[in-house]
């Protein structure tokens, strides 16, 4: 199956599962949504009772954001400019390339780390949902997949959180080395090429972990495995032996995210936002967005899953959309062997079609 | 009144003041030695005691020993890190010095002074004995008044690494602060104080005649013009540079830099002859350097008075040469990077800034070491003012991962108040005039010295109108350019050419550490009810004003509905000033009262057939020295209550989008 195939497939299955991309989304907008009151308390108080109530409709008014500046605690310290146009999606990759999480303001690292439990437990339901469930299923099913899984996706996450701070520390070397180059630069072009090589690597490792990591919650899932070093072991193993494959899928699915970026980008553009109504449509885009940005996650892993399939002799061997005596479900060989649950009967090999 | 007008009448019609008789003079020779980054110079300076005082002692500026070693009293006041970032070592070819090798001595007349007698270094701002920036050379006899020495110098100044304003960088030389240059001998004492980490320049006005041996590959600009060029046969050039009335000299050398030259010319200003020396990294910049130079020769050359030297050469120094945004006579450093474009204002914004030194610290010249923010402050004034007519509207720009702008064209920054925001947090820590090595810390030196006086001038302006403002400080200028001037001599003209005293205005700002903040604490507005109990019968009672603009605010009306509206203005900071009041009601009629500002509050009452509607405080925004002019204004009908303004929902939405996409960001890594 080529990458085509795979995402198309990854497209059929998350059809099925429309729900999880639901949930994904309603578990951004609601760990946002924690700092919501205090935010609005703050920014209401920061406009006082006079015309800047009116004149905040139209623009962001200079003199007034460096007061709310100064003096804005909480959640509110985070709001600048950056929220307008593209600031939302440059301004937070900055945060993760300058590892500035640390100097965001406690409550909004409150709220992405509540965030980040939520969502791995989503996430979790989501991917066993889209293995073990071609077909769909409910609630309670999506549920119990995710409280099966919760456990193992939640070390992982923090494995890769371990391993993003090793990442920085062993990167400190080569803080040191570009900044003390660039001093020594006769010019300032030097500098700069040196300081965007360096972010450049920072997120090709970072992407390079989340690739893995995303074949590792599969593999935990296809093949239910309970050690997540080994699965990370066996995804690194993976992704090395189909390297253009999964590197090609996770790129595609990258300019996916980019393109919808940029249809975001461009009706934000044409969107009047002084008005109750502008504003109304405003949110909705924003949240279209944000939906998007989920099914596309979701589409991610769907396909992946499928790569995984794919190229794995046992997956290929049994093609769910074919039927057969697994109603559809599988499990790995090994897991076959370890232990048979009644919602997961044994298939043997030769019975496949 | 009548004899402020008589004088600003006089004032505007009057003739230039003539330039004042120069008392001092500087013939230099000087070799660059790239390979020990080391200027062998000799120097001849002739001095004419122009004061009543006989004069034995002399006080010399050897800046550069300021990098001699970490304990001069600038590394002290650096903290021993003369570097922005602490964490960075010091080089070892850093250091930088100067040695005096030699000095003689001779007076024109047969009384006068034959010989040094006694030379020693000498710390007259503090205790610190290792500190020589200051040369005491005391002679045999006193220099008579009206007598004429003359001093033959030889000394060798190390360029420092990069530091401060000065040194080098490769093959860049920025020679600044280099020779022997004798304080300014005013009122029977020297003031030559030592180089401290935050102050600047002062010296007399002289004629300059130096000539700068340099590798012939080299190019070279300077202060002053260019009048020859010898080839020496031996690798070098002997460039001679010349200008008369200027109070520095200072010279660069370098391969790097490209020279380009262009003529400014523009009705009623004098020619100048503008020079570039680019580097080719900047290349694609020269032509908004050039719009920035010639912007800044015709907006200070008809607002304040003619650029009045012939040449301003404009240096564009290199990444890491520490050189960059620094005045000196008819030369100035900007500063930029490759990646700007327009929005960023970057070279424009530092370019109109050190050109606009050129009036202030280099034909005013004030005492920049005793009272740096009428250099500092009027030039940024006066940045502000050009930058807004040439360049305005400014839009807001982020330097993302500290490398590439990202411009917000919706968000634009107000010249006008560019700087109250450091006033805001500055404004209390200290008054304007300080010595500028006695404010509390460097936050406190750039509010004095930078933010806080152009806040000031603003306001001031704000208050006289742009007409009068322009012609007070172009009267403070030509009166005062080559002359040295005070703050009180700026109080007076202002006050002169205003025709009014304007002392209290001085006092709460200059002289004054208060911030400003005026609010519309209380607005509202009640139908006043139909009377209950018993009725007062033939004796009226008469409503007490509180104040007495209140006499006028009852009307008489057949209206059935009357309407009680209250309004109280509160000063909520130190500094008063006048403000006026405006207070609208919803018949579309208008109150506008004139409050003197002096007692915490006022209080306005209205007894009027209409509900009030606002009441603003400033409504013109005259004092933009007000720290926070949100709550300047006061709507009577309140928001409905809980539930926030269009304006907190637009923004809400906006900034949940960016936490969602932080969020989203963090699960990349987790």
């Amino acid at each position: 199956m080529n990458l085509n195939g795979c995402v198309a497939r990854g497209w059929r299955n998350l059809s099925a599962h429309k729900k999880s991309i639901l949930y994904l989304y309603l578990v951004v907008l609601a760990s946002a949504s924690l700092l919501l009151l205090p935010f609005m308390e703050t920014f209401e108080s920061s406009l006082g009772a006079g015309v800047y109530r009116e004149r905040l409709v139209t623009a962001l008014d200079y003199d007034w954001y460096q007061l709310f500046r100064d003096r804005a605690r909480g959640a509110a310290e985070s709001f600048g400019p950056w929220v307008l146009g593209a600031g939302p999606f440059l301004h937070t990759l900055e945060v993760l390339l300058e590892d500035g999480f640390g100097k965001l303001p406690p409550a909004v690292l409150g709220a992405v780390a509540i965030y980040l439990l939520l969502h791995v437990f989503v996430l979790s339901a989501a991917v066993s949902s889209l293995h073990l469930r071609p077909g769909g299923g409910s609630t309670r099913q999506f549920l119990r997949n995710g409280a099966e899984f919760f456990g193992r996706f939640l070390r992982l996450s923090v494995l890769a959180l371990l391993l993003y701070w090793c990442l920085r520390q062993a990167l400190t070397p080569v803080d040191g080395w570009v900044d003390s180059m660039s001093a020594a630069a006769a010019t300032e072009v030097t500098g700069f090429y040196l300081s965007l090589a360096r972010y450049l690597l920072i997120l090709v490792l970072i992407l390079g972990m989340d690739l893995i990591l995303d074949y590792a919650r599969i593999k935990v899932v296809l093949e239910d495995r309970t050690s997540i070093l080994l699965a990370v072991v066996a995804a690194a193993g993976f992704v090395k032996r189909n390297f253009l494959g999964a590197t090609g899928l996770y790129l595609l699915l990258a300019c996916f995210t980019l393109v919808w970026a940029g249809l975001y980008l461009g009706v934000d553009t044409l969107a009047g936002d002084d008005s109750w109504g502008g504003i109304l449509v405003l949110f909705v885009v924003q949240q279209i967005h944000m939906l998007g940005r989920m099914a596309l996650k979701l589409l991610g892993f769907g396909a992946q899953i499928q790569f995984v399939k794919s190229r794995d002799p046992w997956f290929r061997d049994r093609d769910p959309s074919e039927g057969g005596p697994g109603g559809g479900t599988f499990l790995s060989p090994r897991a076959e062997a370890a232990s048979p649950s009644p919602t997961t009967p044994p298939a043997a090999p030769e019975e496949s079609p | 009144m009548r004899v402020f007008g008589l004088l600003a009448l006089w004032l505007t019609t009057a003739p230039l003041p003539a330039v004042p008789e120069r008392n001092i003079s500087y013939d230099i020779q000087a070799k660059l030695d790239p390979a020990s980054k080391t200027v062998e110079a000799q120097q001849v300076l002739n001095w004419r005691n122009s004061s009543d005082r006989p004069v034995r002692e002399f006080h010399f500026h050897l800046y550069l020993n300021a990098f001699r070693n970490n304990r001069s009293t600038m590394m002290w006041e650096l903290g021993f890190a003369p570097f922005w970032r602490d964490k960075d070592p010091i080089p070892e070819d850093y250091w930088g010095f100067i040695d005096v090798d030699s000095i003689q001595v001779e007076a024109d007349g047969p009384e006068g002074p034959t010989r040094v007698v006694k030379r020693r270094f000498i710390h007259p701002d503090d205790d610190n004995a290792e500190d020589r920036t200051v040369l005491q050379v005391e002679l045999d006899r006193p220099l008579a008044p009206g007598g004429q020495v003359r001093f033959r110098i030889e000394f060798t100044s190390k360029l420092p690494r990069g530091a401060r304003r000065t040194g080098w960088v490769e093959d860049y030389y920025f020679v600044a602060q280099w020779f022997p240059k004798l304080g300014v001998f005013a009122d029977g004492a020297w003031y030559c104080h030592q180089y401290h980490r935050h102050s600047e320049y002062f010296a007399d006005f002289g004629d300059y005649e130096v000539s700068l041996t340099i590798p012939s590959d080299m190019v070279v600009g300077a202060t002053g013009r260019l009048v020859g060029e010898t080839d020496n046969g031996d690798g070098t050039h002997t460039h001679q540079f010349q200008q008369e009335n200027v109070h520095d000299f200072t010279w660069v050398a370098s391969t790097r830099l490209m020279p380009r030259t262009r003529k400014f010319e523009h009705p009623g200003l004098p020619p100048v002859d503008m020079r570039l020396l680019l580097l080719e990294e900047h290349e694609h910049l020269e032509e908004r350097y050039f719009r920035a130079m010639e912007h800044s020769l015709r907006l200070f050359g008809t607002w304040f008075g003619p650029y009045p030297y012939s040449i301003l050469t404009l240096v564009d120094p290199p990444y890491n040469s520490r050189t960059g945004g620094m005045e000196y006579p008819t030369l100035v450093t900007g500063r930029t990077g490759f990646w700007s474009p327009p929005e960023t204002l970057s070279p424009e914004g530092v370019t109109i800034h050190e050109v606009a030194h050129q009036w202030w610290y280099g034909l005013v010249a004030s005492n920049e070491a005793e009272e740096a923010w009428l250099d500092e402050g009027i030039t940024s004034w006066a940045t502000d003012r050009a930058s807004r007519e040439a360049y305005a509207p400014r839009v807001h720009v982020e330097w993302l991962l500290g490398e590439i702008p990202l411009s917000f064209p919706s968000v634009t920054r107000p010249f006008e108040t560019r700087n109250l925001a450091w006033v805001r947090r500055g404004g209390r820590l200290d008054v304007m005039t300080r010595n500028s090595w006695s404010f509390r810390n460097r936050r406190s030196y750039f509010v004095n010295a930078y933010a806080k006086p152009d806040m000031v001038l603003w306001t001031l302006e704000r208050y006289l109108g742009t007409e009068v403002m322009l012609r007070a400080i172009r009267t403070y200028f030509e009166r005062y350019r080559y002359r040295h001037p005070t703050t009180e001599d700026f109080v007076r003209t202002v006050s002169e050419v205003a025709g009014e005293d304007l002392d209290w205005f001085f006092r709460e700002t200059i002289h004054s550490a208060e911030t400003v903040d005026y609010a519309v604490t209380e607005a509202r507005s009640m139908a006043i009810p139909d009377l209950k109990g018993v009725p007062p019968g033939e004796a009226e009672i008469v409503e007490e004003a509180t104040v007495a603009e209140n006499a006028s605010n009852q009307e008489e009306t057949a209206s059935e509905k009357v309407y009680w509206s209250r309004v109280v203005v509160t000063r909520l900071q130190g500094g008063r000033f006048p403000v006026d009041v405006v207070m609208e009601f919803e018949d579309g009629k208008r109150f506008r009262r004139l409050w003197d500002g002096q007692y915490r509050w006022v209080r306005y009452e209205f007894k009027r057939p209409s509900r009030l509607k606002s009441a603003v405080v400033d409504p013109d925004r005259k004092l933009l020295l007000d720290i926070n002019p949100t709550n300047n204004s006061r709507l009577v009908k309140p928001p409905a209550s809980g539930k926030p303004s269009l304006a907190t929902r637009k923004w809400t939405a906006k900034w949940l989008f960016w936490l969602q996409n932080l969020m989203e960001i963090a699960a990349l890594i987790s």
